[in-house]
């Protein structure tokens, strides 16, 4: 069978490494991406089986390349996941929970991220 | 120098940076990072190597430029006679990644900055990035000279790359600021073992030498997981240099070594293991360095060698010493299982 083809969209690349490592652990097929256009880009290239996607990235965020990819017929079945620093504990942001939740992501887990929790919730989305 | 393809560059602005040099001391790490990590300073970059029987400790680290003043008087204040340290008020942090450990990227690095050439006050790697600090005036030639030695596809030229990165540093700020974890969250802890760890005092004229022993080194799929920098003295003109190769790759590095630095002694120490922890900003929030610091000491567990940058801390300690360390941290940081 093959394996199931994970793109990770994170401008950390220390995070976008140490999940990709996780993920290979587990038998997935990894890509990675640093902005939200080069997220973009990948997901032409080649369709990915899940996305996880940070949400405070330069040139395209991942709220916006989310819904993109949920408003587009092509694409809006592939399940994603955000990852997300933001929220009540940063007052000034322009990235709320709510604007999250009209993403219409799939999971949406927060940082610092449980990384046990995060492979988990890719294994229910794929189940 | 073929341009080698990379994802992209980070920028940490607006940091001071101080070098520290003294005798040995197993404490010192612990207490300066315990002093900053009291004020809530953050320590956004860290080089540390240790002092053996010749040489002494150097320590290169960054603060955000306002705590500077107050990060080098608190410091100064633990440092007795004989100690030296140094503030440039005004320096930027750069990052390069992914390296994916290719000797070539770091290469590429050395080999575009001597030949611009730009002072370089501290080099620090993560296990995706590799940070470097330069001064503030010598930032915007340096961000030109990476687009000479490598290519990022999401970033055509310097303008673009720009453009893509203004107006973010403020909320990542207020993002680094709201993680206040009870027990520090580590995403995961890579390790690497049956390493050696090279250590030597090169001019800065030779910088470019260097890079071209790392250019070298790549089609041999010789791996670089570490390296750590920092000057010796407040002028940038011998940098203290320790890195880590595989151990079965130490007659080749001694050989390019030999060749492109003949009068340079490297010293080896063999044996040696690696452990990365990533987390949330680590290398921008306070007290995460102190919190590793701390509970090495209380283990006696010496680091090596240290760095600290972008998301990650990487410690270099002796081989035999690894498992006893990991399962010290497990006390202080919430490691996944």
């Amino acid at each position: 069978m093959a394996k199931k083809y994970v793109l990770i969209v994170d401008d950390d690349p220390d995070m976008v490494e140490t999940v990709g490592m996780m993920l290979e652990s587990k038998g997935y097929e990894v890509g990675k991406a640093y902005d939200g256009i080069e997220g973009d880009e990948s997901i032409k290239k080649r369709r990915p089986d899940l996305v996880v996607l940070d949400v405070m990235m330069p040139r395209k965020d991942g709220y916006t390349l989310c819904s993109e990819l949920k408003k587009n017929t092509a694409t809006r079945d592939i399940p994603v996941i955000l990852l997300t620093a933001v929220g009540e504990a940063v007052p000034t942001t322009t990235y709320s929970h709510a604007d999250g939740m009209a993403t219409e992501a799939d999971d949406y887990i927060p940082k610092p991220v449980d990384t046990v929790t995060l492979v988990h919730a890719i294994e229910r989305l794929f189940s | 120098m073929d341009r080698v393809r990379l994802g992209g560059i980070k920028i940490a602005e607006g940091r001071s940076h101080m070098v520290i040099a003294r005798p040995a001391d197993e404490g010192a790490l612990a207490d300066i990072t315990a002093r900053l990590a009291a004020e809530r300073i953050n320590l956004t970059q860290l080089a540390f190597m240790a002092a053996n029987r010749e040489q002494d400790e150097a320590i290169s680290l960054c603060v955000e430029r306002a705590d500077g003043f107050t990060s080098y008087f608190l410091i100064k204040a633990l440092l007795g006679h004989g100690d030296r340290i140094h503030l440039r008020e005004d320096a930027n942090i750069l990052a390069i990644f992914p390296h994916d450990k290719k000797t070539v990227v770091t290469g590429n690095l050395l080999v575009q900055l001597a030949a611009m050439p730009i002072p370089v006050y501290g080099f620090a790697s993560t296990p995706a990035a590799m940070a470097f600090v330069v001064a503030a005036a010598d930032t915007a030639r340096a961000i030109d000279g990476l687009f000479d030695a490598f290519t990022f596809p999401a970033y055509p030229s310097p303008f673009d790359w720009h453009a893509a990165y203004q107006g973010q540093e403020q909320v990542l700020k207020e993002i680094i600021c709201s993680y206040e974890e009870q027990v520090i969250k580590v995403y995961n802890v890579a390790q690497e073992t049956d390493l050696d760890l090279w250590r030597l005092d090169l001019p800065a004229a030779q910088l470019g030498a260097l890079g071209t022993v790392f250019q070298d080194l790549d089609p041999f799929g010789i791996r670089l997981p570490f390296l750590v920098a920092a000057p010796l003295q407040e002028t940038a003109e011998v940098l203290r240099l320790t890195c880590c190769f595989a151990r079965s790759a130490a007659a080749r590095v001694e050989t390019c070594l030999a060749e492109r630095l003949p009068h340079l002694q490297p010293i080896r120490y063999q044996s040696v293991a690696l452990f990365s922890l990533v987390g949330p900003h680590f290398g921008d929030r306070h007290g995460i360095t102190h919190a590793l610091a701390n509970a090495m000491r209380k283990a006696t567990v010496t680091p090596l060698a240290m760095s600290c940058a972008m998301h990650s801390v990487s410690v270099v300690v002796s081989e035999t010493e690894l498992d006893r360390t990991l399962q010290v941290l497990s006390h202080s940081f919430q490691i996944p299982a």
